[in-house]
């Protein structure tokens, strides 16, 4: 082989190999235009009615993602917000809040771009109970207590 | 030392743009999520029914009869009674119209209102007593509260 062939078999290769790379890039880039970018939190809202004493009520979670890309949620908690709940019917006493444990790192929720998932059912959605206790709870009819909620998610 | 040649080099470059393409596509960035939600109660307003299950005949002036019972609770939930109070509405029977009618003065009720203290299940159940109805002495005829039931009500609270 010439001096002249093997030089241009390496520009060749080289070309070729940097066109693979670049194309590769823009693929990427053009599949996810925000991932350049900082993403958007995910939004959570969930809320439930008319609890009784004594009976669990799941709590359907939404999970919003605004982002241009899918994301897949690994946790969520919830908890009843630093006064939210009513003066005569606290929460420490009358409510038992458990925590979406089935929303895991290894059984994240996936909401695609621009949308939103609803998840219903306890483990993966929260559940709340008014305590049945032996004492007098008209205090808590009608009650009302604010939730708030944190996650966390990866692309 | 050996010096590498140009081609060395371009292809050690290549290899490297490769290789940090590949670590790039396996990276993922995190983003957290926030938000906000309510719990609310029912408004309770599933009322219970207090029933009487002691008979409450047999009564004659100056006696009485211990009254007793239990609840029909139709939520789906427990509900708590804290106690019963009984009363006698206002009535009139005269199946004789030469003697005084039987009122509601010629009874009277005691120990209402009576405390229960239970948490009461859906259905029919817990029980309650302690109200005692009795029938006065007068000093006039009574025979006109022969053979009558004698109206009560209650509440629960």
């Amino acid at each position: 082989m010439s001096t002249r062939v093997r030089s241009r078999f390496w520009v060749l290769a080289v070309t070729s190999i940097l066109l693979t790379v670049l194309a590769a890039v823009a693929l990427r880039a053009g599949g996810a235009a925000s991932f350049s970018s900082d993403p958007v939190p995910f939004r959570i809202s969930g809320a439930v009615s008319d609890l009784v004493p004594g009976v669990p009520a799941d709590v359907p979670l939404t999970l919003a993602n605004p982002n241009a890309q899918p994301i897949q949620v690994t946790s969520v908690r919830a908890e009843i917000a630093p006064g939210g709940d009513p003066l005569h019917c606290p929460a420490a006493t009358y409510v038992l809040l458990e925590q979406p444990v089935g929303i895991t790192a290894a059984a994240p929720v996936i909401v695609p771009a621009r949308e939103e998932v609803v998840v219903h059912e306890y483990a993966r959605a929260p559940r709340i109970t008014l305590l049945a206790t032996a004492a007098d709870e008209d205090a808590c009819k009608g009650a009302s207590f604010e939730l708030r909620y944190t996650g966390s998610a990866h692309s | 030392m050996k010096r590498f040649s140009k081609r060395t080099w371009v292809v050690a470059g290549v290899a490297a743009i490769v290789a940090l393409s590949t670590v790039g596509a396996f990276a993922y960035w995190t983003v957290t999520g926030s938000g906000s939600g309510s719990a609310s109660t029912a408004a309770g307003n599933a009322a219970i029914t207090v029933n009487q299950t002691s008979a409450s005949s047999g009564l004659y002036p100056g006696g009485s009869v211990a009254l007793s019972g239990n609840f029909t609770n139709p939520a789906s939930y427990n509900q708590y009674v804290t106690a019963v109070s009984a009363s006698i509405p206002a009535f009139s029977f005269q199946s004789d119209g030469s003697k005084p009618a039987c009122t509601q003065a010629d009874f009277s009720l005691s120990g209402s209102p009576a405390a229960v203290g239970q948490d009461v299940a859906p259905g029919t159940g817990g029980s309650w007593s302690g109200i005692t109805l009795s029938m006065t002495n007068a000093a006039t005829n009574q025979d006109n509260c022969k053979s009558v039931t004698v109206p009560v009500t209650y509440t629960s609270n």
